[in-house]
């Protein structure tokens, strides 16, 4: 989109004056924006060189840290999608994102709404609703570390009621829900906060006016609330996918380093642990290949489901 | 406290059960703090007997062991160093970037904005073993100074974002009466732009301190075991033990570890909070 | 509180953060050693809680302090071979590495990742300090030695005295006693046996079982091809192990505990009975270890060929490794690990942290009670088994680790036998 500067005095356009000239900025360096070029050469060196990376990897053979590497075609794709691991890692993920991610986003939706209604103590809840943002991957799974302990402070809440004596990281049946519990743990209170701000926007008075007539909190929420909010909840959602998608790798290295078994083996930790403890390189990459993939379609698939509808 | 009229009690049923809701979920959040703060004053055998009581002695021992075993006010040091670091870093590339794109009118400004829009889909920890690669091959695996380089990097795509969009708002009028008195354009920048943008600047600064200081997985493999060099987030997991973990000291270190961050958020809550969403909607 | 900060502090902070960081990066304590010329890099696992870290610190502290010699202290756990690794391949490992044989460290003189130091061994005249068979253990099968087998281990196995009394039981020695052991302490709320199910410690107790019934020239046929179906003993003694765990010897959710949570058990009082390794005996708090008795896995009452319960016994706790970075400076090094082995710093291993040292020595442990006892069991009273670490290929270690898990669950016997030599062919 090029300026064509008017003359003042003639009213006839004039054309961009040569760089140099002073003291107009000259319109070469409005078109290039020159200022830029550190922060990209900084970004693709560091962001798109590795990503780049993955995928050139993916197609070598790679199988130890101190091995020279050669060139594997499709081969560790083949390999890749023929491993009981990974289709164990697959489900895992599925079950994390299909599972962990709605109930997480509709109950921050109702604890936004709820904040946003100004309850008695809503200052204080919104601060506390906070902390868990605050929290680093290994500070918190330090603290469920140290709760879902056999010996840990979940068992012992149980215990009175009976329900005690189960191992949550140990046991097979259980150590998936427990990751996903920690995740859900941050994730629903950062999300709230996000969705209450956004929420804060809509304008009391319309509400008011509703409840005058008669209108109950469920309609108000999903009837008023939510079609406004929808776009940016749909922003929230992404965000949280992909952090369950990616960053919990995290916290199942801290807790359970994938098992017991598979239980736990997630696709993102699957490529640190094909990496960084198996050493399986092209393996690793390619696993990374198929999880951007997978990345991609996610989010097309929120943004399709949760566009505000004009 | 606004009026509110009074509900039937169908409806007053549904405010109770969200309102017991929310403060349930407001007592897991809790729980928690409270449960890791009290055990980090108890022995292994007060924690697993009874969680939820008081400590008997409010003995800083396991704090002393903590700081000693973990290395741990090194590793302080060394995350306020690399934090602080990659901060000036941040803004000494996203500003004149933002700045460019804000002014940019030609097709590149746009391509070049979307390249960054784009970086939100990066996974980024698919990327962690050619980052690695890449700090082998500059030298500098192994080193604080390669995760400084690193972080403003990926902070890149959110900063840009936010402190152009901050730009933006800035009238033409205001720069063109500048340009009339003969600033070039640095100063342009210095003293049009950037007061106007320091709620961004501050934004920009509340979120990626956070992100730098929670930084996790990537100091873990770049910056190593080297205890003169690592930073608190690598050090705390040190204290989980193949031979028996103490509990108590592993949550006196966790303890440790949150204080600064906890402390910020108290004095710059509000900040924090506003950070968060403003980056969360331009996002 | 003001909603924004004022334009001078801010400015004032970041201008002061940016003329801040180069003076601290300067700063003593914060500077890397290996960026002092003259210096010498340690990768160890004797760090953190481990017994034997804080003597370690000691001694290269005072090392560093008498001869000026700047020393860079590396930590790592059970990942440091993975982290020496990533280092190899950016060309900055450390100089040495102390860790022990196992999985990845196995092929590391091979690979060249480490120099092998038989020769070293006489040049410095450490040949007669250390046990010969230590020597042996060490040396690979092409006749080089991988490291100076430093640290050693045992592997016993732990009686709370205590809890069995409050079950009404006494110490088993026979695999029919352990199991009714284990009923008795079952009917009082008590945990029998505690494992790491999950990881190596599990691995551990169950090749450990199998040697209950393989001679040692057997076992060591057995464990380096994998195929257990080929030997009756081992086949046995696999039906033996699913025998007690289907009898309810282990804790419930045996299978996914770590050895961070046998231990926290058993020195809780949440079990009786756990098989660890020496040095994590020196952690046992006192008092706990007033009311324990260290002694062997109970013998199999049918069809076992050994004579005693059994220990495994080795001389594989940590080694000092040379790597390619460190043979370049092997004059730094030569007094550094000579130090370590002076009869001063052994002592102060022994007594200060109840580590059992492969340097020839006569000092026993005082304040590690269970140390002590552990190292003065005789064969009258158990039979020493190996650890089988040496003989498991590095490809087949973390796979292996995986079948012994899903044997602590509900697998068949054949199911294990099936999924134990798979794990092998599959390397």
């Amino acid at each position: 989109m090029t300026v064509l500067e008017v003359s003042p005095t003639t009213g006839r356009p004039v054309s961009a004056r040569p760089p140099g000239a002073r003291p107009r900025r000259s319109p070469l360096r409005e078109r290039f924006p020159g200022l830029a070029l550190p922060a990209l050469i900084w970004y693709a060196v560091f962001m798109i060189g590795p990503v780049v990376a993955i995928f050139v990897i993916a197609f070598l053979r790679w199988p130890g840290m101190l091995e020279t590497p050669s060139f594997a075609g499709l081969d560790n794709f083949s390999v890749v999608f023929a491993d009981a691991t990974f289709w164990a890692a697959l489900g895992n993920s599925a079950v994390q994102i299909v599972v962990g991610l709605p109930i997480m986003i509709v109950l921050a939706f109702l604890l936004a709404f709820y904040v946003v209604q100004k309850p008695r103590g809503h200052r204080v809840l919104r601060y506390i609703l906070f902390i868990p943002a605050l929290i680093s991957a290994p500070a918190t799974a330090m603290v469920f570390y140290a709760m879902l302990n056999p010996d840990g402070l979940v068992n012992g809440l149980l215990a009175p009621l009976g329900l005690a004596g189960n191992a949550w990281l140990a046991d097979p049946s259980t150590a998936l829900g427990a990751i996903i519990a920690v995740e859900l743990w941050s994730g629903i209170g950062y999300s709230a906060v996000l969705i209450a701000a956004r929420l804060d926007g809509v304008d009391t008075e319309i509400v008011q006016a509703a409840r005058v007539d008669g209108a109950s909190d469920w309609r108000i929420a999903w009837r008023m609330y939510w079609p406004i909010a929808r776009d940016f909840v749909g922003v929230v959602t992404m965000l949280q996918f992909l952090s369950l998608l990616f960053n919990s790798a995290q916290t199942v290295l801290l807790l359970t380093q994938g098992g017991p078994g598979t239980s736990t083996m997630t696709l993102s930790y699957l490529i640190y642990s094909k990496a960084f403890v198996e050493t399986d390189l092209g393996y690793s990459q390619a696993v990374g290949v198929v999880l951007f993939v997978l990345g991609l379609l996610g989010m097309w698939l929120i943004r399709r489901t949760l566009r505000a509808t004009h | 406290m606004a009026s509110r009229t009074v509900l039937p009690l169908r409806d007053r049923l549904g405010s109770l059960t969200s309102g017991t809701l929310a403060w349930l979920y407001a007592a897991i959040l809790l729980i928690p703090f409270y449960y890791f703060i009290s055990s980090s004053f108890k022995t292994n055998e007060e924690i697993f007997e009874s969680p939820l009581a008081l400590p008997t002695s409010w003995d800083l021992s396991n704090f002393a062991t903590a700081f000693r075993q973990a290395d741990l006010g090194l590793a302080i040091a060394n995350s306020a160093l690399t934090t602080v670091s990659a901060l000036v870093l941040t803004l000494l590339l996203a500003l004149p970037a933002a700045f460019a794109l804000a002014r940019a009118q030609g097709r590149l400004g746009k391509v070049i904005e979307n390249v960054f829009n784009l970086g939100f889909l990066i996974p980024a920890f698919a990327a962690l073993f050619p980052t690695f690669l890449l700090a082998a091959a500059v030298g500098l695996f192994h080193t604080r100074t390669f995760v400084v380089l690193l972080l403003p990097a990926t902070a890149l795509p959110l900063s840009i974002v936010i402190l152009t969009a901050f730009m933006r708002t800035i009238p033409r009028e205001l720069e063109e009466a500048a340009s009339m008195d003969g600033a070039s354009t640095l100063q342009v920048l210095r003293q049009v732009y950037l007061p106007i943008c320091i709620p961004g600047i501050a934004t920009v600064l509340l979120l990626n301190f956070l992100s730098f200081w929670n930084a996790y997985l990537y100091p873990l493999i770049l910056i190593g075991p080297d205890t003169a060099q690592r930073t608190i987030q690598v050090a705390l997991p040190t204290l989980k033990v193949d031979a028996g973990t103490d509990y108590g000291v592993l949550m006196a270190g966790t303890l440790l570890t949150l204080l600064p961050v906890y402390l910020v958020y108290t004095v710059l809550q509000k900040q924090m909070q506003k950070a968060l969403v403003s980056g969360a909607v331009k996002g | 509180m003001t909603d924004g900060i004022s334009r001078r502090t801010f400015l004032g902070t970041v201008i002061g953060g940016g003329v801040m960081i180069p003076l601290l990066t300067g700063c003593g304590p914060l500077v890397p050693a290996s960026g002092i010329p003259g210096s010498i890099s340690v990768h160890t696992q004797l760090s953190g809680a481990v017994s034997g870290a804080q003597v370690f610190s000691d001694v290269v502290a005072a090392y560093s302090r008498t001869t000026d010699r700047a020393v860079a202290l590396l930590k790592n756990g059970s990942d440091l071979p993975i982290v020496f690794e990533t280092s190899s391949l950016a060309g900055k490992e450390a100089d040495i590495a102390m860790v022990n044989l196992q999985g990845r460290t196995l092929s590391w003189t091979r690979l060249g990742a480490t120099i092998p130091v038989e020769d070293l061994l006489d040049d410095w005249g450490l040949r007669d300090k250390i046990i010969p068979e230590a020597l042996e253990e060490w040396t690979d099968e092409d006749g080089h030695l991988r490291a100076f087998p430093f640290t050693r281990t045992n592997w016993p196995v732990s009686f709370n005295t205590g809890l069995l009394a409050e079950a009404g039981v006494e110490l088993p020695t026979t695999s029919d006693e352990l199991i009714l052991v284990a009923d008795a302490l079952r009917s009082k709320g008590i945990g029998p046996v505690t494992v790491g199910g999950s990881d190596w410690s599990g691995q551990k107790l169950f090749l450990q079982i199998l040697q209950g019934f393989l001679t040692k020239d057997e076992a060591t046929r057995a464990f380096s091809t994998g195929k257990l179906s080929e030997f009756p003993g081992a086949v046995a003694g696999v039906e033996h192990f699913v025998e007690l765990r289907d009898a309810g010897v282990f804790v419930d959710n045996v299978q996914g505990y770590t050895s961070d949570s046998e231990l926290t058990q058993f020195n809780t009082r949440k079990a009786a009975i756990v098989p660890a390794m020496s040095s994590a005996l020196a952690l046992v708090p006192a008092e706990r270890a007033a009311e324990v008795t260290v002694g062997g896995w109970p013998t199999p009452s049918q069809g076992g060929v050994v004579d005693h319960p059994t220990v495994i016994q080795s001389y594989n706790g940590h080694g000092i490794w040379i790597s390619a970075n460190g043979a370049e400076k092997l004059e730094l090094l030569k007094p550094f690990i000579q130090n370590l082995y002076s009869p001063e710093v052994t002592s102060e291993f022994i007594l200060g942290s109840g580590r059992d040292m492969n340097r020839i020595t006569d000092v026993v442990s005082t304040d590690f009670p269970l140390v002590a006892q552990a190292s003065q069991l005789t064969t009258d009273q158990v039979t020493p088994v190996m650890l089988p670490d040496l003989l498991i290929p590095d490809a087949v270690f973390e796979p292996m680790i995986r079948v012994t898990a899903m044997a602590y669950g509900s697998a068949s016997a054949d199911q294990i036998i099936d999924r134990f030599e798979q794990a092998y062919d599959a390397a």
